[in-house]
């Protein structure tokens, strides 16, 4: 009874949070991010090819030294600082679902630092060579890894031109309910897939960033806001020449 | 001439009329292990078969399937909907292993969470029981945690919540539940 009324009081309370969200401005300095875009799917449909999710990154924006968008996701996610675990593993072991990036251009010395992640593309090659369809992409356009049946080969691992992917090497206790991951199995950035699944319509890098550098949306939906940006403005596919059509597109590379 | 073929102890012995007492004495025993056995089944129920589970009856007295069906194919449930959400993202909450130990995980006396696999514990001391290794959690977790957001994100949430008046922890949430049940 009471765990009814709970839930009854939490939906009212979202339903209300994204009314107000649409608005933009919720008190005197206090933004909103953009919640809702994406349309809460059904608990019991099957995610379907018409969206497909991904990420624009501004690396422009993306500040110096600010590595805000790595700690959300270890603590939405549950890797590295956001778990007790790994601790027996050494920097090159441990999880590592996103991680920033620095580049220098030699002409200029200008440097400027990007975050780097699962590419979610769409000819994926860490699904061409897993030997047991562990590693797998969903109708929507997420690559996603079947802890299920991975039996902790890592070929995909060696296959993906993006280094995207860790594999655990040891116990561990502190996951999240949402994010399941264990020792001896492949693991990535799952666009978090289960905030999507819930329909909150963002990711929790995007919704972290301070500097809006990471922008979440449906590439297939011509009116949704990652769209209209990548048709306003140059986007770049790192490693482009392997045809992979990445989900992640970047500005200002 | 034929040997006759042994085929049990049994024709062994109707053989060899010396055994004779011995078929007597291995037919009344039997006898008296149907006979208890029949006496104690009236008093054996399912429920007393089994280690004695430690079950919340707080967040509910209803499993989403009767016991005994639960007991025998809560594995078939869970495998079925573990396809159905990692491959189509379908996250419904009758067989999602969530939700199991979202029920099923208990609390010590300092109020916090028990792991559902510690020994005695709901799902450990039957697998104990039946020594079935138990897989699940050496990937899921092994009891309930509050969503986290980031701090950045908790931030702004808290900010709003200020400005509609909304409660802001889990406590305040079951305050106003616990009122409303008492209405």
């Amino acid at each position: 009874m009471n765990e009814q009324k709970i839930d009854q009081y939490r939906r009212d309370f979202f339903t209300k949070a994204t009314a107000t969200a649409a608005t933009g401005v919720i008190a005197p300095g206090v933004m909103l991010m953009q919640v809702g875009q994406a349309q809460a799917r059904p608990l019991d449909q099957a995610a379907s090819n018409k969206n497909r999710w991904g990420l624009l990154i501004d690396s422009n924006k993306c500040a110096d030294g600010c590595s805000d968008c790595v700690k959300a996701c270890e603590s939405e996610n549950a890797w590295g600082s956001g778990s007790t675990d790994e601790q027996k593993s050494d920097a090159g072991q441990k999880a590592q679902w996103i991680r920033t990036v620095t580049l220098k251009n030699k002409l200029t010395s200008k440097e400027h630092q990007l975050p780097m992640m699962c590419q979610h593309c769409e000819q994926p090659p860490c699904v061409d060579v897993c030997p047991t369809g562990a590693s797998f992409k969903r109708a929507d356009g997420i690559v996603l890894v079947d802890k299920h049946i991975c039996i902790g080969c890592r070929y995909c691992m060696m296959a993906c031109p993006y280094k995207a992917r860790s594999f655990i090497h040891e116990d561990l206790h502190d996951q999240s309910p949402d994010v399941p991951r264990g020792k001896g199995t492949v693991e990535s950035c799952t666009l978090c897939v289960h905030k999507i699944d819930r329909g909150d319509g963002t990711t929790a890098c995007a919704e972290a960033c301070t500097h809006q550098a990471i922008l979440f949306g449906d590439l297939n939906d011509p009116n949704s806001t990652i769209s209209i940006e990548m048709k306003k403005h140059a986007t770049t596919q790192i490693r482009a020449d392997l045809n992979l059509n990445t989900g992640v597109r970047y500005r200002g590379i | 001439m034929f040997a006759q073929p042994v085929t049990s102890k049994w024709v062994l012995a109707t053989t060899n009329p010396a055994n004779l007492g011995v078929i007597v004495k291995q037919i009344r025993n039997l006898f008296i292990f149907l006979t208890l056995s029949l006496v104690m089944s009236g008093s054996v129920m399912a429920d007393s078969v089994g280690p004695e589970l430690k079950i919340n009856r707080a967040n509910g007295d209803k499993c989403v399937l009767p016991a005994d069906e639960m007991r025998k194919d809560h594995m078939k449930h869970l495998q079925h909907q573990r396809d159905d959400t990692m491959r189509d993202g379908i996250r419904t909450e009758k067989f999602s292993l969530k939700e199991c130990i979202n029920c099923h995980a208990n609390k010590d006396e300092a109020d916090k969470y028990i792991p559902v696999n510690a020994p005695g514990e709901f799902c450990q001391s039957c697998h104990a029981y039946t020594s079935v290794k138990l897989d699940c959690f050496e990937c899921h977790a092994t009891k309930p945690r509050d969503t986290a957001f980031h701090p950045i994100v908790s931030d702004k949430m808290k900010a709003f919540a200020d400005v509609h008046d909304a409660p802001k922890t889990k406590s305040m949430l079951d305050t106003i539940a616990a009122k409303a049940g008492a209405k």
